[in-house]
């Protein structure tokens, strides 16, 4: 019985690939300009990977913002649920996640079965997620996977606004006009970002263990803020960005033993 | 084009005839175009319950009173303004001291909101003109009074003889109606209230707030019987106490026979639409009291036969989203298998409505709806509570509704103590109670999804320990 789960985010499609449990396959890929095409793109590359076609898959559940975008999708589920699914089964110990993605940041309480306990998720502004950096990167003409190790040897962090993302792209522009390091400059980006999802966060509480996914994940400065922040040890799986689609495969799968 | 839309609204065919031209001119000022119709007509169907004769009812309602408000100044001598927060038996006193022909009472903002805004989903050109005119955007403006003033400046609706207003709990109105008179030269009657009252106080009101309030009143009685050129008169303020207390209770056994019924009969969209005509001065007294008692004989019969809008077994939450232009939101919840038992500020607990020791007195002298509205964060907290408890609900939707003075305050305290002495969860939810560009609908739903498969969760859980 193999299911698929598909998580079309705002930056990137996911697909996961499973079979009874287990993980054959997975493919990440920017959304680009089509959700449907970007669906069909990331699985039918996944897929290969695992030498199999469309006519394998028993049951898909698409998730994500563009959920209901995926034609080939028999169900839709939310990336919340999901998220907490996917952590689940790579570590069960989890009862928080953070994630934070192109458009939006969330912090989920998980329950021991997997399910959500509880959540809290940004509201349409863009501070405190990937788009905040895209946004500060590109002011200070970096490569944002350049921002994390760049933050690791930073002296002083930089104070930037934490609450709108174009006041703190102005103050960036100022900061950058006195005189301050690029190191302390992208330091204070990341305190900036992580700051408001801890804020968020408190609303649902942060319960060991924390674990961090979604492509912001896989910025080593923003993970130290997170933790500087909360307090607390986080941890973050091999491949941060397909939890949704994980969780949406292993959806799949127990939706196809219902049936 | 509009003979099929009307008819969705109750009217009769021979009304719409004898209507035409009163409404063609209404609809060429107000820019209602083909496409437009049929917009409205396909949101008529899809987010409420036309097929109840109560709904096309109170549908009508506000459809002729959109056309009287773009038509007032040619049709009357004078006309009178009002908006939200400002309650209808002030109002509604002072319009029945007046001749019909004579003077026309409206609140245009919603209005145009419950018309424009939910049915033909084209207010931003009146929310834009209000920001071009003295309501800028990004300062926390209320949109309800950017769409009033927008409505002005573009000439869709008339400048008023006098605008009434209130600031019970907030204080946009007073300052939307200064720029309206400083800058406009429309008089202004401000009716002023003592809000804030200690925790713990409300719904006990000291005989000082009391007194202040009918002091005010009768301050905001003489401006309008100055500048409209009448006298304010006890018949008008029992006529008007009589048709509110009638109607008031009325809604509220309505909101009971949906709140305690599994599946839920009807779509909490449709309910909005008699909800605010609980603060809309129309002179149609009699229509809208008719539209409710056909409403709620319609419930009660869908109720009886088990017939409903959401799955039966449902978990069901409390919501305070109370979007008027935009019932998309509330479908959603529905759609999401959320059982909407009950929304604020729908019900209200019988101490409230029937054991205040002022009561009988404020009535008398028109104040009344000073007790009725919540007056402080404490009060907010009260009735939220008493709404969860008295409908056994297994969640709550927690509207945060941006540029909301009265509201915003008071959402994250009631998450706090809801979550604490009822140990049910509280989801936020973002939005804007007039303006939709201020928030994402798409964002909305991955929340209420995951909060209702969370409350599934948690009711298969208590059932299967039971």
């Amino acid at each position: 019985m193999i299911t698929a789960g598909v998580d079309v985010g705002a930056a990137t499609a996911k697909t996961a690939i499973i079979s009874d449990g287990k993980i054959l396959s997975y493919a990440v890929i920017p959304t680009g300009d089509s959700v449907a095409r970007a669906a069909e793109r990331v699985t039918r590359a996944a897929l290969e990977q695992a030498g199999l076609s469309m006519a394998d898959l028993s049951f898909v559940i698409s998730t994500g913002y563009g959920r209901n975008g995926v034609a080939f999708a028999n169900k839709t589920a939310s990336e919340i649920i999901c998220h907490a699914k996917g952590v689940n089964l790579l570590m069960p110990a989890a009862r928080t996640v953070i994630d934070i993605g192109g458009q939006d940041s969330k912090v989920i309480g998980v329950r021991e079965n997997g399910t959500v306990s509880d959540f809290v998720m940004n509201d349409k502004c863009a501070a405190g997620t990937g788009r905040f950096l895209e946004v500060m990167a590109g002011v200070l003409g970096l490569d944002i996977e350049e921002m994390g190790p760049i933050s690791c040897t930073s002296k002083e962090p930089c104070p930037i606004s934490n609450t709108c993302t174009i006041f703190a792209e102005t103050e960036m522009v100022s900061l950058r006009a006195e005189g301050r390091t690029r190191e302390d400059l992208v330091a204070g980006i990341h305190k900036a970002v992580a700051s408001r999802v801890v804020v968020m966060g408190k609303t649902v509480g942060y319960r060991e263990q924390v674990v961090f996914t979604g492509g912001v994940a896989k910025n080593t400065g923003v993970k130290n803020s997170l933790e500087a922040g909360i307090g607390l040890p986080i941890l973050i799986p091999e491949e941060p960005q397909i939890m949704g689609a994980l969780g949406a495969a292993l959806l799949a799968k127990a939706e196809l033993s219902r049936q | 084009m509009y003979t099929e839309l009307f008819k969705l609204c109750g009217f009769e065919p021979d009304e719409i005839e004898r209507e035409r031209p009163r409404i063609n001119k209404a609809f060429k000022i107000l820019g209602i175009e083909e496409k437009d119709i049929e917009r409205g007509e396909n949101r008529l169907r899809q987010y409420l319950d036309v097929e109840l004769l109560g709904v096309r009812k109170f549908l009508g309602i506000w459809m002729r009173e959109l056309v009287n408000l773009v038509l007032a100044r040619e049709e009357h001598d004078k006309v009178v303004y009002s908006d939200f927060p400002m309650e209808l038996r002030p109002l509604m006193s002072m319009m029945l001291s007046t001749e019909e022909k004579d003077v026309y009472f409206a609140t245009p903002g919603q209005i145009i909101n419950m018309t424009i805004g939910q049915i033909f989903d084209k207010l931003t050109p009146f929310l834009e003109a209000g920001e071009e005119n003295g309501l800028p955007p990004g300062a926390a403006h209320c949109a309800l009074y950017q769409t009033r003033l927008g409505a002005m400046v573009k000439g869709v609706i008339p400048f008023p003889d006098l605008s009434v207003i209130a600031s019970y709990h907030c204080d946009q109105p007073s300052e939307a109606e200064e720029l309206l008179h400083e800058v406009y030269g429309v008089p202004v009657a401000h009716l002023d209230s003592c809000p804030d009252a200690n925790w713990g106080d409300w719904p006990k009101f000291n005989d000082h707030r009391v007194r202040y309030g009918a002091s005010q009143a009768r301050k905001l009685f003489q401006t309008f019987e100055k500048v409209i050129g009448c006298q304010m008169t006890e018949e008008a303020i029992r006529a008007t106490n009589k048709a509110n207390a009638i109607y008031r209770l009325k809604f509220q056994q309505l909101a009971e026979l949906i709140g305690h019924a599994d599946p839920q009969p009807i779509r909490q969209a449709s309910m909005a639409h008699a909800f605010f005509l609980n603060s809309m001065p129309t002179r149609d007294i009699e229509g809208k009291q008719e539209a409710l008692e056909i409403l709620v004989d319609e419930v009660q019969q869908r109720v009886d036969e088990g017939r409903g809008v959401v799955e039966k077994g449902a978990p069901g939450v409390f919501s305070t989203i109370t979007i008027s232009v935009d019932p998309s939101i509330t479908y959603m919840i529905e759609q999401a298998g959320l059982a909407i038992r009950i929304q604020i500020p729908f019900w209200l607990g019988p101490w409230v409505l029937t054991k205040h020791p002022y009561r009988d007195w404020a009535d008398m002298i028109g104040v009344g709806p000073c007790l009725d509205i919540p007056h402080s964060c404490q009060a907010h907290v009260t009735i939220n509570l008493e709404n969860c408890r008295a409908f056994n609900v297994d969640g709550v939707i927690n509207f945060y509704p941006y540029s909301c003075r009265e509201w915003t305050p008071t959402v994250m305290i009631t998450k706090k103590v809801i979550e604490k002495e009822l140990g049910i969860p509280v989801l936020i939810l973002e939005g804007d109670s007039y303006d939709t560009r201020n928030y994402s609908a798409s964002q909305l739903r991955t929340r209420v999804e995951t909060f209702a498969e969370l409350l599934r969760a948690t009711k298969a859980t208590k059932a299967a320990s039971r």
